[in-house]
């Protein structure tokens, strides 16, 4: 979890910045591997549930697994950005629900979407003439976030 | 509107008039649905197969789009979430992207479900005193459909808008403020971080719980309230996912009715959606930032007739 000492940059800027990660989530989706490129540093590192990918091919081999196929559709969203200045440096993080559906075309109805993963998104832009994702870290809702809590995490469901 | 650009008071008037036209099909109100359409609006809600439907003002059915979009669905109560959004100037307003959420809701909102997950691309032009949405296009999850444009935001806010320059175009721009009081609100209840809840609360504040079972007042009955939540063997795991505000001015302030979801993660990794809400809460501005005066939370409130803050919603 990120360090979060430190003022925060203006609603105005975290207001643009979810745009800029509800691009990024939208093109993952989509499996839009240029449009992502456009929006990452080359030397991007993307981790998602712990497993890492390094680099515009990392980046590519992380769209291949995560991004909307015939089988199962997915749906990134996000909510709640806070963000923080470091030096040319913005790190942020963000509320992070994924939906899947998997469609089933039938007379009984063509499947329904579910929540599949809650979390939340750790990030790090580097101004890049724009700002460009330098990493992205994806945590399911576990472990420091909940640290605080009096009581242990439920670890079944 | 600021020539070709968007600036922060259009894209926070922008993300109102989605989140008014969420409520109103959520309420089964037609006329305030339409109310954010310009009257020859299009819309076009494609399916995973077969021919899009359509509704348009030059038609005269886009009334119709409101109950159509409650065929079929029996549920307690509904909520359809704008997220997401992304916007682009175009040559004649507008390209809006954004992801509608839809929730059916029973059991007093612990019985919940996902109706509908779209993508949804609007067209809105300018007509000189407010935005209005031309043209909807809505493309459901799983619809081998080509998107339409991919927009390319700015992350620059200095470039961008001028918030931070204290300016206030008919109290649009507070929205921004009090989206950023939300967030700091969610994150520090979702990791039971007492100080920094209680440092988004006005010194006089209120705070309800869920369907009446508490009321804390002031910061010493706002922090046993919190601290009581906290302890609760249930809670931990939970975010609570709240967005879809609409404000309205009030003498010191603004009411503000937003909706909530609350996702429960797992150690299994299971995922369920907890709870589905909606808060009630008076916003000021004390010592700098927008803080909670009153926060009320349970089922849909009674209706309160919103002003919109680009009419005469400026403090």
């Amino acid at each position: 979890m990120i360090d979060v000492q430190g003022e925060q940059v203006s609603a105005s800027e975290r207001f643009a910045l979810r745009e800029l990660i509800a691009d990024w989530n939208r093109r993952l989706d989509r499996g839009d591997i240029d449009g992502l490129a456009t929006l990452s540093d080359p030397d991007v590192r993307v981790t998602f549930d712990g497993a890492g990918f390094e680099g515009l091919d990392g980046l590519r081999e992380f769209v291949s697994l995560r991004r909307s196929t015939p089988e199962v559709a997915r749906r990134t969203h996000l909510n709640h950005v806070q963000a923080w200045r470091r030096g040319e440096r913005l790190t942020s993080r963000s509320l992070t629900l994924i939906v899947a559906l998997v469609p089933t075309p039938s007379d009984r109805g063509d499947g329904s979407p579910q929540p599949s993963w809650v979390g939340y998104a750790e990030d790090e832009l580097v101004w890049r003439d724009g700002w460009r994702f330098a990493a992205r870290s994806f945590s399911r809702w576990s472990g420091d976030v909940l640290e605080r809590f009096p009581i242990a995490w439920q670890e079944t469901a | 509107m600021n020539g070709h650009r968007l600036d922060i008071a259009d894209r926070s008037e922008i993300l109102d008039i989605l989140a008014r036209a969420a409520w109103a099909v959520d309420e089964r109100r037609p006329e305030d649905f339409v109310e954010q359409f310009t009257s020859t609006a299009v819309i076009e809600r494609l399916r995973r197969e077969g021919e899009p439907r359509r509704w348009g003002g030059e038609r005269g059915d886009l009334t119709e789009f409101v109950p159509a979009a409650w065929a079929g669905v029996h549920v307690e109560d509904a909520q359809t979430w704008t997220s997401d959004v992304v916007m682009t100037p175009d040559r004649d307003g507008a390209h809006v992207v954004s992801n509608s959420l839809r929730v059916g809701s029973a059991s007093g909102g612990l019985s919940n479900v996902l109706l509908a997950d779209a993508e949804i691309h609007d067209t809105l032009v300018h007509d000189g005193a407010r935005w209005r949405i031309a043209h909807r296009r809505i493309v459901p999850l799983g619809a081998s459909v080509a998107p339409t444009r991919a927009p390319r935001p700015t992350a620059d806010g200095e470039a961008d808008g001028d918030a931070d320059s204290g300016a206030d175009v008919g109290g649009v721009v507070d929205r921004v403020e009090i989206e950023a009081l939300f967030a700091d609100y969610a994150w520090a209840l979702d990791t039971a971080d007492t100080d920094a809840v209680l440092r988004l609360f006005s010194d006089d504040a209120v705070m309800q719980d869920p369907f009446g079972r508490f009321t804390g007042t002031g910061p010493d009955g706002i922090r046993r309230f919190f601290e009581g939540l906290f302890v609760r063997p249930e809670f931990a795991g939970r975010i609570h996912w709240v967005s879809q505000l609409v404000l309205s001015p009030i003498d010191d302030g603004y009411r503000a009715d937003s909706y909530a979801l609350v996702p429960a993660s797992f150690g299994s990794g299971a995922v369920n959606l907890h709870l589905m809400a909606f808060y009630r809460d008076v916003v000021v501005r004390e010592r700098g930032r927008w803080k909670f005066r009153e926060r009320l939370v349970g089922p849909r409130w009674e209706r309160v007739q919103p002003v919109r803050l680009a009419d005469g919603g400026a403090m």
